[in-house]
């Protein structure tokens, strides 16, 4: 009785329409960004120590501090970006060896660390308007005097704090509730089997 | 020696749909999670050691992709009207017709299921074994059986209502 029933179900399952020509289309004009990616970076790494090691003659022969200082960052940022890269890389999830409870439980942790972020972020709109407050303060108390100088800097930092505090605030209901929506399956994955 | 990355999606690109499928139910969405399926599969398939596990290593990375798919979803209202179309194969437009019903009732009570039981269910539908499900999903083969049992038990009874 449970094979007939079974058997049904396969036949009404395998009748479904499965059309994904678009689908392969696309995938195949996409398979192999992945690699121009990683050729991309590559060359950018070896243009950019290229341009280092240019700055950094160039600076010995004019004895210019500004260029030294240039070819130091792009000698040691370039292969630092490159090797951060390659580690975010290599740590992101391997699909094939992660279980939908372990896909789930790193959901929950990109949520938490999403919130943290979100928090700093938080954090440091409140550090500018503090400062803003502080220079503020400093001009009406005859310390400073640069009042267009602060009128221009509070736009701009009431115009970073307008743009962003709403923004954190949807994205932060969003990954409360993606966070939820983990839990719960996680919640029904490990109900699964009591 | 293994097979290539199209031979692999020749092979498994109508299971891997019909997996998509019980996941997603807006079409454009469904495509996408197939397109992440298949993105996934063709960066490590050069990772598979025994070829003889292709069938639990392809499905074990659809359901993992499809799990991280959902987890980013907001949850849509319930709504038989969203359901997309769902042919069957059938010689005549009548049969067709009839086909297409089940096909879609299937699906809906399919994507009713809880992640475990749906897991199962769409894998055991695709003819897998006991042990190749539970090497897909991580879990033992006894935990397979129970998991099968309750799937089955609940569509019995959607279906059931639902006809």
């Amino acid at each position: 009785m449970a094979d007939e029933f079974l058997e049904e179900l396969q036949s009404s399952w395998r009748g479904q329409d499965v059309a994904f020509a678009d689908v392969l289309a696309r995938l195949r004009r996409q398979r192999w960004r992945p690699h121009l990616a990683l050729g991309f970076e590559l060359l950018g790494t070896v243009i950019a120590m290229g341009v280092g090691v240019w700055f950094a003659l160039v600076a010995v022969q004019q004895d210019s501090l500004l260029l030294a200082m240039s070819a130091g960052i792009m000698l040691i940022a370039a292969p630092a970006l490159a090797v951060a890269t390659w580690i975010a890389r290599k740590d992101s999830l391997q699909w094939e060896q992660e279980t939908p409870e372990s896909v789930l439980i790193s959901g929950l942790r990109r949520a938490d660390a999403s919130l943290k972020v979100l928090w700093v972020g938080r954090v440091h709109l409140a550090v500018i308007a503090a400062f803003v407050a502080i220079l503020w303060a400093s001009e009406l108390g005859g310390l400073i005097n640069a009042r267009d100088f602060l009128v221009f800097y509070t736009l701009v930092c009431a115009a970073t704090v307008a743009f962003y505090l709403p923004w954190f605030a949807w994205r932060e209901k969003r990954v409360h509730r993606e966070r939820a929506e983990c839990q719960r399956l996680l919640d029904d994955l490990r109900a699964g089997d009591r | 020696m293994g097979k290539s990355v199209d031979e692999v999606i020749r092979e498994y690109g109508p299971a891997l749909a019909r997996v998509a499928a019980s996941y997603e139910r807006d079409r454009a969405l469904r495509e996408e999670l197939l397109q992440e399926i298949f993105m996934a599969i063709v960066s490590a398939l050069p990772r598979l050691l025994d070829p003889e596990k292709l069938t639990p290593f392809v499905f074990r990375i659809a359901h993992n992709r499809a799990v991280r798919h959902i987890q980013h979803r907001v949850r849509e209202p319930e709504s038989a009207a969203e359901v997309d179309e769902v042919a069957a194969e059938a010689p005549s437009h009548e049969q067709a017709m009839i086909a297409r019903e089940r096909s879609e009732k299937l699906l809906e009570a399919i994507r009713d299921l809880t992640l475990p039981h749906r897991q199962v269910i769409t894998l055991l539908l695709e003819d897998l074994t006991y042990p190749e499900i539970a090497e897909a999903l991580g879990i033992s083969e006894a935990n397979v059986g129970i998991r099968i049992n309750r799937a089955k038990q609940q569509l019995k009874e959607t279906l059931r209502h639902g006809r």
